[in-house]
C-alpha cells in the first residue's frame, strides 16, 4: 500500500499554493501541520482528485488520482461540508453509500455500524440541522469511512469535538493507520502530537519537514514554532 | 425467541475467524452497478421536482379539457414552469455545500448530476409528449403545427435557466432563474394576444428553427454544466 | 447482488466449521468460497445468490474431505477460550451428537443461519414440504432431547 506524490504542484495565476511536492506514504498516520493558507488543504484536496495539479502525478498502488478504482479506496473528510436540509443522519450516510457503489444490503447494515463507532446510534433518524457541531463532525467523519478506504485524508478533522470526543477520535485513527494510510490536516500541533506516527509540516505551499516526531526530539509545539521562525528569519 | 434455538446457536459455535477482516478489504466488492446507481438518484431527486411536474401534468389536462381553445397557450405559458425543474436540480449540490465530499466519491458528482438531469429531462420530454398526444387527441382542430408553440418556449426556458445557473452559482442563480421563468411565462400568456403576428402559419419554419437550435443548446448547456462538476472552480481557497 | 458478503461471512464459516472441524480449513474453505462466488456472474445477479454461496461451500467442503491428509481434530477446540465454551454446551452438544449429520446440518443451516426454507429446498434440491416435514421431526426432536435433560429446569 503506498501513495506517492510525485513533484505535485497548484497554481493559481501567479500564486503556488502548493510547490513541488514529492513524498511517499505507507499505512500509518500522517500528520500535516501548517498554519492557514501554507496550501494544506489545496494539496489534501488534490490527493482526492478534487483539483487537478498543475504539474505532477498522484497514484495510489499505481492507479492514478483521476481513476474512479482511486477513489473508490478514498475516504475524504473536507474542512467544511453541507447536507440537503431535510437529511437525517442516516439517510446522509446512505446517500453517500449510495455515491460510493455500495450496494443496499450492505450500506444498512455499514451505516449502523458507523453510526454507533461515532456514538450517533440514538439520533441516526434525527435531522441533521439539530446537530451540533461536534456531532456533524462526527457524521462527516462516518461518512469518510463508509467505503473501507484504504487512504483516508481528514481536512482539519478534529474541529468542532469536544475534549472526550477528541480522545475517542484518536483510538479510532489509532486504529485506522494498521491498515490504510491516513493523513490528517490541523493548525493545532497537539491534535496529532499523539497520534500521528510522521509529521508533515508545511509552509507557503512547500513541505518543509517530513519525518518521524518522537518526543526524546524534545516537544512538537516548539519544534512546529522553531521551523516557523527559522524560515522567517531568513526572510 | 425460543430458549431451544439459542442453545442450539451456542452448540453450534465455531471458534472466532481469525482472517476476516484482511479478506475483507482485500476482495473485490461486487458494486453497485450504473443502473442501479441511476436508480438509487430517483430517490434524491427534490420533491419539490415531482410537485411542479404533476401540477404541469393536471393543469394542462385540466386545460385541454375546458378550454380547448386556448390550451396551446395555457400549456405553452406553463412550459418554464416544467423548466424549472431542470435547472433547480442543476445547481443544488452546490447549494448545500455538498459537491465537495461527492467529488471524492466512486461515483463523484459528475455522475450523480448527469444521472439527475437525464432522470428529469427525461422525464420532463415525456411529459410534454403525453401532454402533446392528449391535448391534440381532445381537440381534433388544433393542428399539429401548435406542437411547436409549446416545445419552443420549453427549450427556451431550459436553455437560459441553465446558462444562468452555470454563470450565477447558489441561490442567487435560482432566484433569477425564477424571475426569468416567470418572466418568459407571461410573455407567453400574452403574446398570442398582442403580437398574434408571430403565431402565423409562414413563420412555422422559423418556429422549428428555433426549436432545433434551442435543442442543440440545451446539450450543449447540459454538457458544460458536467464539465464544470469535474474540478472545484468555485470557491477556492 | 443481494447479499451482505461482511454478514455471510460469519455463517458460511460456521458452516464449513461444522463440516470440517478445524479452524484454519474451515477458513481457508470459506475465504475460497466468497472468491468463487465473486468470480460467478450469475451468482451475483440472480435471486438464488444464496443458495450458490451454500452450494459452492458444500461442495468446497466435501472435496476437502476426500483429500487423503484431512484429519478433523482441531486443536484450537482445546483453546482455553473455547473450552469454557465447550464445558458450557456440552449436554446439548451431547443432544446433537445423537442426530444424523444431515439432521445436525438442517438445524444449523434453518435455526442458526437463518436460511429459509424455500432456499434449503433449493440447495437439497428436494421440495419446500419435505424440507420442513424434516425440520419439523428434527425440531421436535430436539425439544424432547433437552425436556429429558432437564434443560428447561
Amino acid at each position: 500500500m503506498e501513495l506517492i506524490i510525485d513533484n505535485v504542484s497548484k497554481q493559481y495565476k501567479d500564486k503556488m499554493a502548493v510547490n513541488h511536492i514529492s513524498i511517499k506514504l505507507q499505512a500509518g498516520v500522517y500528520g500535516l501541520l501548517g498554519e492557514n493558507g501554507a496550501g494544506k488543504t489545496t494539496l489534501m484536496r488534490m490527493l482526492c482528485g478534487i483539483l487537478k495539479p498543475s504539474s505532477g502525478t498522484i497514484t495510489f498502488d499505481g492507479v492514478d488520482v483521476s481513476e474512479e478504482e482511486y477513489r473508490s479506496i478514498l475516504g475524504y473528510l473536507p474542512q467544511d461540508f453541507g447536507y440537503y436540509p431535510e437529511f437525517t443522519a442516516s439517510d446522509f450516510l446512505l446517500y453517500f453509500a449510495a455515491l460510493k457503489g455500495i450496494p443496499k444490503v450492505q450500506a444498512k447494515r455499514r451505516v449502523n455500524e458507523l453510526l454507533s463507532l461515532v456514538s450517533l446510534e440514538d439520533v441516526g433518524k434525527k435531522r441533521i440541522k439539530n446537530f451540533s457541531g461536534g456531532m456533524k463532525q462526527r457524521l462527516g467523519i462516518a461518512q469518510a469511512l463508509l467505503n473501507n478506504p484504504k487512504l483516508i485524508i481528514l481536512d482539519e478533522p478534529t474541529a468542532g469535538l469536544d475534549p472526550k470526543e477528541r480522545v475517542k477520535f484518536r483510538n479510532l485513527i489509532n486504529k485506522l493507520g494498521k491498515d490504510s494510510i491516513v493523513l490528517l490536516s490541523t493548525h493545532i500541533v497537539s491534535d496529532i502530537e499523539h497520534i500521528a506516527n510522521q509529521v508533515l509540516i508545511m509552509k507557503e505551499g512547500k513541505l518543509i519537514f517530513q519525518g518521524e516526531f518522537d518526543n526524546e526530539n524534545g516537544n512538537l509545539e516548539e519544534f512546529y514554532l522553531t521551523q516557523f521562525s527559522e524560515e522567517d528569519n531568513y526572510e | 425467541m425460543d430458549k431451544w434455538k439459542d442453545e442450539l446457536k451456542k452448540a453450534f459455535d465455531a471458534p472466532n475467524p481469525m482472517k476476516k477482516r484482511a479478506f475483507l478489504r482485500s476482495i473485490d466488492y461486487p458494486k453497485m452497478s450504473i443502473y442501479s446507481f441511476l436508480y438509487s438518484q430517483i430517490g434524491y431527486i427534490h420533491k419539490w421536482v415531482w410537485g411542479i411536474s404533476a401540477l404541469f401534468f393536471f393543469v394542462s389536462v385540466l386545460g385541454s379539457v375546458f378550454v380547448p381553445d386556448n390550451a396551446v397557450w395555457l400549456i405553452s405559458g406553463l412550459t418554464p414552469l416544467l423548466a424549472l425543474t431542470i435547472i433547480s436540480e442543476s445547481g443544488r449540490s452546490e447549494r448545500y455545500k455538498m459537491f465537495e465530499l461527492e467529488m471524492a466519491t466512486r461515483f463523484s458528482l459528475r455522475s450523480v448530476t448527469f444521472a439527475r438531469l437525464t432522470i428529469i429531462s427525461i422525464m420532463n420530454y415525456l411529459l410534454l409528449l403525453v401532454i402533446l398526444l392528449i391535448t391534440l387527441f381532445i381537440n381534433i382542430s388544433i393542428p399539429l403545427t401548435s406542437s411547436l408553440y409549446i416545445v419552443t418556449p420549453f427549450l427556451l426556458s431550459a436553455y437560459t435557466g441553465l446558462i444562468i445557473v452555470r454563470k450565477f452559482r447558489g441561490q442567487e442563480g435560482l432566484f433569477i432563474c425564477v424571475g426569468v421563468s416567470v418572466g418568459i411565462s407571461i410573455f407567453l400568456f400574452i403574446s398570442h394576444n398582442i403580437i398574434p403576428q408571430i403565431y402565423q402559419e409562414q413563420y412555422f419554419s422559423l418556429w422549428l428553427i428555433a426549436a432545433l437550435l434551442l435543442l442543440l443548446g440545451n446539450i450543449r448547456q447540459y454538457n458544460a454544466i458536467i464539465k464544470q462538476t469535474e474540478e472545484l472552480i468555485w470557491n477556492l481557497l | 447482488m443481494s447479499l451482505d458478503i461482511e454478514e455471510q461471512y460469519d455463517k458460511i464459516y460456521r458452516y464449513c466449521y461444522f463440516k470440517l472441524h478445524n479452524r484454519e480449513v474451515a477458513e481457508d474453505i470459506t475465504q475460497e468460497t466468497f472468491l468463487r462466488y465473486l468470480k460467478n456472474y450469475n451468482c451475483i445477479t440472480t435471486a438464488s445468490a444464496l443458495k450458490c454461496l451454500y452450494t459452492i461451500a458444500r461442495n468446497l467442503c466435501i472435496d476437502e474431505y476426500r483429500k487423503p491428509k484431512f484429519e478433523t481434530i482441531d486443536e484450537s477446540i482445546l483453546d482455553k477460550a473455547s473450552e469454557d465454551n465447550m464445558l458450557m454446551n456440552i449436554t446439548v452438544r451431547m443432544i446433537l451428537n445423537k442426530f444424523s449429520t444431515e439432521e445436525q446440518e438442517l438445524l444449523l443451516l434453518r435455526y442458526v443461519n437463518e436460511v429459509p426454507i424455500s432456499v434449503l429446498a433449493e440447495i437439497y434440491g428436494i421440495s419446500r414440504f419435505a424440507v420442513y416435514r424434516k425440520l419439523t421431526s428434527a425440531t421436535n426432536k430436539f425439544r424432547e432431547e433437552l425436556q429429558k435433560e432437564d434443560y428447561y429446569g
